[in-house]
């Protein structure tokens, strides 16, 4: 099972381990840039460890659009829904 | 004050010295130099770089006898400078950072930081901003030289490679020309190409007194008396322990550029 919320969560963990990014400073309507401080190179590794979560392959260049935290659950999310992958962990 | 009696990089910024009036001589000759400068920035472009495209040299050795042209335009260009009694600048002879392979990083007080570090350091290459990729009298010179785009997609690998090839890479760290205002605060660039290409980092600082030429100082609010700056090349900050450590890559990155923040505050 894996719903908005439990993406949401792993997100949290994954902030706080690959970026230094404490939990209470995340909110979905955070800018991954300008509140929580990650920058373009970030955005390899985010997407190294979202393929973890999902299972999918994630292209960097797949982050153009992404603004949000919410943008961030919601992308994860869709992949999910088109491939019935079960979160792991 | 730091350890070693200088005023800390922050102490000096604030130290403006005495205006020298709209219309005088000084703001006159100092906006003929940057005229120069341009102008010195459009002939090259016309003449010597477009040669260099037209020999069957290859775009390696392109861009090293671009590097050199400025290696020694840039000197002679600061000692104009000098004659005008716009900027004197001290610590010219950095041997340490001649090697080839070096990956430098400079805090960035004035507009002509670039000019002192390139004309000191042999075969620079350097990080660029986009906009001077389209600007009429800078174009030619970044595009012949072969800088590095600071958007460009495959950064880290570039910086990687052009280490690899033997430049040394100019970095300032902090993105822009220092904030006197704030304390250092470094983007990660300098950091993650340093993990990329597991390269030491040499610090230069630059000192500018009076403080002129920096953020939110238009050129023509110029001082009256003369800008010294000083270079000075410091011990390199390994990458051994960044690249040995557990952490993952972000946190090192972030670690490694703590570090970097940490001299430049200190110095």
């Amino acid at each position: 099972m894996h719903s908005k919320k439990a993406i949401y969560e792993r997100l949290v963990t994954m902030m706080e381990e690959l970026f230094e990014v404490e939990s209470g400073r995340v909110f979905p309507e955070a800018l991954l840039g300008e509140d929580l401080g990650i920058d373009s190179i970030d955005a390899v590794d985010m997407a190294a460890e979202l393929q973890k979560i999902t299972g999918q392959k994630i292209k960097p260049a797949a982050f153009k659009d992404i603004r949000t935290v919410q943008d961030l659950v919601d992308a994860a999310y869709a992949v999910l829904g088109d491939n019935d992958v079960a979160v792991p962990g | 004050m730091n350890k070693t009696g200088k005023n800390s990089l922050h102490e000096m910024a604030s130290n403006v010295g005495e205006d020298a009036p709209l219309f005088s001589l000084k703001v006159v000759l100092t906006g003929l130099c940057f005229a120069l400068f341009g102008l010195i920035g459009l002939l090259l472009s016309v003449t010597v770089f477009p040669l260099f495209y037209l020999l069957p040299i290859g775009a390696q050795r392109r861009k090293r006898w671009s590097r050199a042209v400025l290696n020694k335009v840039f000197p002679a260009y600061i000692r104009f400078i000098g004659l005008c009694g716009i900027v004197k600048v001290e610590g010219m002879e950095c041997d340490d950072l001649q090697a080839g392979g070096r990956l430098i990083v400079a805090n960035h007080p004035s507009l002509l930081d670039v000019i002192y570090l390139m004309a000191v350091v042999k075969n620079a290459n350097c990080l660029v901003k986009k906009s001077l990729f389209v600007n009429p009298f800078m174009a030619g010179t970044v595009r012949a030289a072969g800088y590095i785009r600071n958007d460009s997609e495959t950064l880290l690998q570039e910086c990687a490679a052009s280490l690899a090839a033997g430049d040394n890479l100019i970095v300032f760290p902090e993105g822009t020309r220092t904030d006197p205002a704030k304390p250092f605060r470094f983007l990660r660039g300098a950091a993650n190409i340093a993990l990329e290409a597991r390269s030491d980092v040499w610090p230069v600082t630059i000192r500018c007194q009076p403080a002129r030429l920096m953020k939110r100082q238009p050129w023509y609010k110029m001082s009256k008396s003369t800008i010294q700056v000083s270079l000075q090349a410091h011990a390199p900050i390994s990458v051994v322990p960044f690249l040995e450590s557990e952490l993952p890559r972000p946190r090192r990155s972030r670690q490694f550029t703590r570090d970097m923040e940490a001299f430049y505050a200190a110095q």
